[in-house]
């Protein structure tokens, strides 16, 4: 069974972004102590690395903003998106989690990107578009078992192909297996049966009674 | 398919091997002519009778040498030049709803390399041509008209992708960002985003009906 989207956005929740807090911890607590680490230290408007989710429920909670990463910006984006265009057979190198963690940030931290939200949200649909059309033009290239080279794909990319992509090539290996099959004389194959079909007859003893 | 044992409950493999193969029975069979061909005019089935049977049952008949297994129309001549033509415009589903899955079982049989290269071949174009929109397709006419040609191992591999996809779609367009916990069980109650409001009146219903003489209405 493969993960669903949210999911996938869960794992995403665990990238590193920065934020700058708005609000200090008491007096001997430097750091949140948290089941998957200590996070901080915080003061106002210094920045900090903390995982996306904490920095999702603190902006939620008017404790911080949140920088954009740097891949966010619309000069990164438009270089990527060129990129991928220009280069049919080759997929750019993006975040493992760039759909997740772009959705998260465009829908709940608007502010982070100020007048550049519309462009970036529109850069990053494009640059999707553009590597899902690579993908569907790369699975019709399969003819068979073949060994296929998917690199830098991202994790909902993988995840939306998978089923289908894994489904084919099961198919093919089992259509080229057919192929394959030793060469046993026609009309008596079944491994099982054939044994006890061909099989001499056991003579039975005779006992002399002493 | 079921000779060897590891599909016994695989309903699919159970149904593909309902599907009907030509064979000549070399052997004559005592008592059981009208249950394998009901236009058998006695009890007994003559030797060198041909007739259709039951895919699951010719493994074991071939391998006794009591059966000479014959290709079905839908893997022959024909067939191959059809899909030479154009895998994709084939009505598979109408001719074998498992058409490759037969196949496969057939050539433990048979072993006739032609099989193995029409069904190699009808998959490729078919994989190219039809299977490949799974991703893409929207519903309409044209998409029924499309499924309406998939054989059932098709069928499955598109619904796959296709819904893989609708998931994807979903998330792309969904404003919430909780994920949903079950109705039932333990942490049920804790989450009302895990109960609707229904489901919350059910409950309640049900704590009033074990107090004696309080049932809310």
């Amino acid at each position: 069974m493969q993960p669903s989207p949210e999911q996938l956005e869960f794992f995403a929740e665990d990238v590193s972004v920065t934020i700058l807090p708005n609000f200090s911890l008491s007096r001997g607590q430097e750091t949140a102590h948290c089941i998957g680490g200590d996070y901080g230290p915080f003061q106002p408007n210094f920045p900090s690395d903390v995982p996306l989710w904490l920095a999702m429920y603190l902006h939620r909670h008017k404790k911080c903003k949140i920088e954009a990463p740097a891949w966010m910006s619309i000069d990164r984006l438009q270089e990527l998106y060129d990129q991928e265009r220009s280069m049919a057979a080759v997929f750019q190198h993006v975040p493992y989690h760039y759909i997740e963690i772009s959705r998260l940030l465009l829908m709940f931290a608007k502010d982070s990107f100020g007048s550049d939200f519309h462009r970036t949200r529109e850069l990053i649909e494009m640059i999707r578009k553009v590597r899902f059309n690579k993908i569907d033009s790369g699975l019709q290239m399969l003819q068979g078992p073949m060994t296929v080279k998917l690199n830098n794909l991202s994790a909902i990319e993988i995840n939306t192909i998978r089923p289908f992509f894994a489904g084919a090539l099961d198919r093919f290996w089992k259509l080229a297996k057919m192929g394959e099959t030793e060469e046993v004389p026609r009309q008596s194959s079944a491994r099982v049966t054939q044994g006890s079909a061909e099989s001499p007859v056991r003579q039975l003893r005779a006992t002399v009674a002493a | 398919m079921l000779s060897d044992g590891q599909d016994f409950y695989d309903v699919t493999a159970i149904l593909a091997g309902e599907t009907q193969v030509p064979a000549v029975v070399r052997k004559g069979v005592k008592g059981l002519g009208p249950a394998l061909d009901p236009s058998c005019a006695g009890r007994d089935l003559p030797a060198n009778t041909q007739l259709d049977l039951p895919m699951w049952l010719l493994p074991t008949m071939a391998a006794r040498t009591s059966a000479h297994v014959m290709l079905p129309r839908f893997y022959g001549e024909k067939m191959r030049r059809k899909l030479q033509a154009g895998a994709h415009c084939e009505d598979l589903r109408s001719r074998c709803l498992y058409f490759y899955d037969v196949a496969e079982a057939l050539n433990d049989i048979v072993h006739q390399p032609a099989l193995e290269q029409l069904t190699m071949m009808a998959f490729q174009g078919r994989y190219r041509e039809l299977l490949t929109k799974a991703h893409t397709a929207a519903e309409g006419p044209a998409l029924t008209k499309l499924k309406a040609k998939l054989t059932a191992e098709e069928t499955n591999l598109f619904a796959a992708g296709a819904a893989s996809m609708s998931a994807f779609e979903r998330y792309r367009y969904s404003t919430s960002t909780a994920i949903r916990g079950p109705r039932i069980g333990p942490n049920a109650q804790k989450g009302r985003l895990a109960l609707t409001r229904p489901a919350l009146q059910d409950i309640a219903n049900q704590a009033d009906s074990r107090r004696p003489g309080n049932v809310r209405k």
